[in-house]
Formats: structure tokens, sequence, C-alpha cells
């Protein structure tokens, strides 16, 4: 299960070590539509990872499998080499998996302290501690580092609802961050924002530990390319090439299928 | 404050006003308190929770001292903590049961619960005894105090209630309590960062048992007795119409809600004729819901500070970007 095929054409090389997540002839039909078909994949521990395509290709899907969020109809899926593919979603996060969603699912009557916090809570013990701690005051600390990492700082004690869209991307990505993350898949994150907030997302991005595994789905080919050691392309629920960002920027392949989605 | 206007209360309240008015407000805010713990932070509209309070009761009855010849006799208190475990374990078997229910489905399997006890309890006469159900229910002595004198009556009452308000209080400050309010307002992130929302509730389910339990014991001492009339469908509604009046964001929603509701209850009959008295609270619900998103606590936020409003964040930034 831990390593990929031989005749795997698109496997990547392993040269970083045991693969941090694993994709197996992963599928996922809904009725009659392939949304996700006989995906094997390998985001390489450490490695940096973007899966692009044209609306409707599966990438969302493809993390919902990941994640746990929808149950593959076929295949596997391996984080560090354990088997989870019927895991439920709150399990593979104690497992190092964390996510951003392309809409930001906040817990929008709460403060940002409170939305890390929880985060923090999230993969840690104490979850049905029914009064008040003294633990908690060190989550809240931790909080507090999260929020700065993020610039949030400002804006750690005002409730979700009123913080700019921007804000709230910002915090989708924070609170992706808390613990001690093995894999975050970012799916979408640039989506929406400005051109200045696109350019400190990145350097946030590009700041983050090498260790991390990162997985990114981004419509934006630019932040795509520069972010990424690797890129898959995906149309139509499968997977049509893998390669760096170089070879992928020069494929005639994907000029026709995703340049040519996106500005023809 | 409130805890000394509560002491101050009965130097200057006749008896009526601390057993018919605050006892009871006191209790029924308590049957109330479970469903703002499940609706308000859970997000789980639950019509059962008035059932649950009316097993313990019934409990109590049949365990305990009444005059019918159904009951065991057993000491009250002893009694009283087995109403309680069986408000537990009911509240954790509507919890499982409805568990995976959203919604709508959540509020019809509860009122399913609710009719189906009440049914059994009106036609069963072998251990709810029936349409009659038990009367000759009295709350015991303790240390030589008669809990049934009205004194007595009422600091059991409002210390069990203020004991329950801030448990809840507290609830809603500690993780549990605020990974409970995650799953209502994102279910999915909830999961997402790690909660089993699935047990998250069902403690929920557990822990709004517990609350309606004690009401329950409490509203049979109150009553002197229960009878599948207690646990009706109107009774149901009472309890949502408390939470809703009083609002569902605080644990002082319930019982603000439930002594407004006893107010009117006890003295429309001055200005409306009896049966006039679901049409005068359906149109106080009316009045607040529609003035108000969170009850009387919305309508109080309100007026304690009209307009006041934090500077968001966002206009923050704006502010510091333009001065930059």
């Amino acid at each position: 299960m831990s390593s990929p095929s031989t005749s795997d054409v698109h496997a990547p090389q392993r040269e970083h070590g045991h693969p941090g997540l694993a994709l197996d002839g992963v599928g996922r039909s809904f009725g009659a539509v392939h949304a996700v078909k006989d995906v094997t994949l390998r985001f390489v521990a450490g490695e940096r990872h973007a899966v692009l395509g044209p609306n409707g290709a599966g990438k969302t899907t493809l993390f919902n499998l990941i994640t746990g969020d929808l149950l593959p109809s076929a295949g596997q899926i391996a984080l560090g080499g354990t088997d989870v593919t019927t895991l439920k979603p709150h399990i593979r996060v104690r497992q190092g998996l964390r996510r951003t969603y392309q809409q930001s699912q906040l817990f929008e009557t709460m403060s940002v302290a409170d939305n890390l916090f929880l985060a923090l809570r999230g993969v840690a013990r104490g979850h049905l501690t029914l009064i008040p701690t003294s633990g908690d005051q060190v989550l809240r600390d931790q909080a507090a580092d999260i929020a700065e990492k993020v610039n949030l700082l400002d804006a750690f004690d005002y409730p979700v609802n009123v913080l700019s869209y921007g804000q709230q991307r910002q915090l989708e990505i924070g609170m992706a961050l808390v613990g001690d993350p093995q894999v975050v898949l970012f799916d979408e994150p640039a989506a929406g924002l400005s051109p200045a907030e696109r350019g400190s997302l990145v350097d946030l991005i590009e700041a983050l530990p090498r260790t991390l595994t990162i997985g990114l789905v981004e419509h934006d080919l630019d932040i795509a390319l520069r972010l990424s050691d690797r890129v898959t392309i995906m149309q139509d629920g499968q997977v049509m090439v893998t390669g760096t960002p170089d070879d992928i920027a020069a494929d005639p392949v994907v000029q026709r299928i995703y340049l040519g989605a996106q500005h023809g | 404050m409130l805890v000394l206007a509560l002491v101050l209360i009965p130097t200057i309240a006749n008896d009526f006003f601390l057993v018919q008015i605050f006892a009871q407000a006191a209790i029924l805010g308590l049957i109330a308190l479970s469903l703002m713990l499940l609706g308000g932070w859970g997000g789980i509209v639950s019509l059962s929770q008035m059932s649950v309070a009316g097993l313990a009761g019934y409990t109590l009855a049949i365990l305990g001292q009444s005059s019918m010849s159904q009951s065991l006799g057993s000491n009250s208190w002893l009694a009283a903590a087995a109403a309680l475990a069986v408000a537990l374990i009911v509240g954790f078997g509507i919890g499982l049961l409805v568990g995976r229910t959203r919604g709508i489905y959540t509020i019809m399997i509860t009122l399913a619960i609710g009719v189906a006890v009440f049914y059994l309890a009106n036609q069963n006469y072998a251990i709810f005894n029936g349409f009659t159900g038990y009367s000759g229910i009295a709350a015991p002595h303790v240390l030589g105090v008669d809990l049934r004198a009205p004194l007595p009556f009422y600091v059991l009452c409002v210390s069990l209630a203020l004991m329950g308000w801030a448990g809840v209080a507290a609830l809603g400050r500690s993780s549990f309590g605020k990974a409970l309010i995650a799953t209502r307002d994102c279910e999915r992130r909830a999961a997402a960062i790690g909660f089993h929302v699935g047990r998250h509730r069902l403690v929920a389910h557990t822990i709004a048992g517990l609350l309606a339990g004690l009401g329950g014991i409490l509203l049979v001492w109150f009553n002197g007795r229960i009878s599948p009339g207690t646990i009706g469908v109107g009774p149901m509604i009472d309890i949502l119409i408390i939470a809703v009046i009083g609002g569902m964001s605080r644990p002082s929603g319930a019982f603000l809600g439930a002594f407004v509701f006893v107010l009117l209850r006890t003295f429309a009959i001055d200005l409306v004729d009896p049966e006039r008295f679901n049409t005068l609270i359906g149109l106080v619900f009316l009045v607040i819901v529609l003035t108000s998103r969170d009850g009387l606590l919305g309508l109080l936020g309100k007026l304690s500070k009209p307009e006041r409003r934090k500077m968001s964040p966002r206009l923050k930034t704006l502010e510091r970007e333009e001065t930059s």
C-alpha cells in the first residue's frame, strides 16, 4: 500500500521518502456521473503538489475523498502509510490531515479566538471537558500565535461574521495549520481575493515549513506554478498528466486542455 | 445582584408569589434550560424535554410515596435519585434515536416520542395508573425542615435553578460547550477539525435529560401529583414557547421566559377568560418573535446598548491602510 506501482507512469520520483499521502485507483460516482475516476496519485512527504484542471474536473471531489467528507466508490487512500479509506473525517484529522474549504466553513457566531481555540482542541485531548479549565489558556495562547501567523491578531476577539472576506480566508487557513499537521490540503485558497491579498497569501504558504506536505487546488495558474514542486492536471475526473511546473507549463496537452479551457 | 434579589424576595413576597410565581418559574425554567442547551447551542430542537421531565416525575411517584397503592413507598431521596438516573438514560436514549436526524426531522421524531410517552402513560394502568396518574406526592423533610412549606420550597427550587443556570453557563465556556455551538454553526467544519459531532450531540442530550429530570422532580413536588395531562402536547409546546420567548442564546433566557410565562398564565385570568390564555400567550409569542431575534434576551440587549457597535476589523484595516 505504501509503495506505488512501478508500472504507473504518473508516479513521481520518491526521493523525498515515504509518501505523505497515497491514492490508488480512487473513484467516486454520483449515479451515472464519474466525478473522480481511477485516480492514482502520490503526495510525497514534504512536497508541494498542485492539482489543476478546468471546472468540474473533480479536484474538490478528490479533496473531499482524501479528507473523508465523501467515501470513495473504489480504490484506496493511505495517509503516512496507513490505510484511511473508510475512516471518518475527524479520525483523519487526528492523524495529521488538515484542509481548507473553497467556500469558508467557519463558526460564524464565534470569535476568531474561539475558532482557532476549537481547531486546537479538536486535535488535542479533552473534547468532552464540561467546565472551563486552566489548560484552555495554553490553547488560547497557541491560538494567538496562529492568529499572528495569519495576520489576524488585530481581529482576535471579533466574531467571524464581522470580518472581511479576505480575513475569513486567512482564518480558514489558520484553522488548517493548528497542531502538528502532516498534510494540508488548500482548496482554492486565493479564490475571491484582491491581488494584494493574493500576494500575502502566497508569502504565507511559501513560508510554511518544508516538512509539511501540501496539496493545492488553485485556479490561478501563476500562483499554482509558483507554489508547487509538482503539478497534476485533471480532466473529467481523471489524471491527465503529472510533472514539474516547468514540464507542465511547456506541455502541449496542458496548453490545450487547461489553458485552452481557461483562456479560450 | 440577582442572588441578592432572590434572597430578599422572601422578605417582601407572600407565600403565593414565592411558590406559584417564583418556584414555578424556576421549575419550568429548568426544563426550558434543557431545551435551551439543545436548541440554542446544539441547534437540536427537541419537543420531548417535557416527556423526559415527566418520566422522571413518574419514577419519583412510582418508587416514592403517594396516596396511590401502586407506589412502592421507598425513601423520597432515593426515589429522586432514581428519577434523575431515569432522566439521564431517557435523554441518552432520545439522543441515540435522533442523533442522525437534523432540523424538521428531529422536531417530528421528538414530537412523536412525546406523544408516545403521553399515550403510554394514559393507557397503561399497571405502571402509570392511566388517566388518573399519581397524587398525594409531597416533598420530603430534610434536617427537620419541611420542604412542602412555601419558603423552604422556594429556596429549594431557586437554588437548584441557580445551580442549573451556573452549570450550563460554565458548560458554555468549556471546550465541550464551545464545540457544541461549533457543531451548530458548521457541522462539517467541526468534524474537519477533529470533533466527533455525533458524540457531542449525544452528550448534550444526556445533560439536557438530567436538567429536565431535575425540573420534573420539582414539578411533581410542586403539583403534588402527576398525570398524563402534565406531559401532553400542550405542556410540551409550552416548554418550546418559554425557551423561545426568553431567548435561546444564553441560559438566563430560559428563566426569563419561564417567569414571563408564569406571570401571564397566573394573571391572565384577571384580564381574559382562562380559555383565552393560549391566544394571549400566542400573541405575546408573535410580538416577541417578530421584534427580536433572540426573545426577551434580545430585546433587553437592544435596550441596554442601543446601536452601540464595536468598530469592525474590516474598517480598522481600511483605516490603517489609509493612514499608512
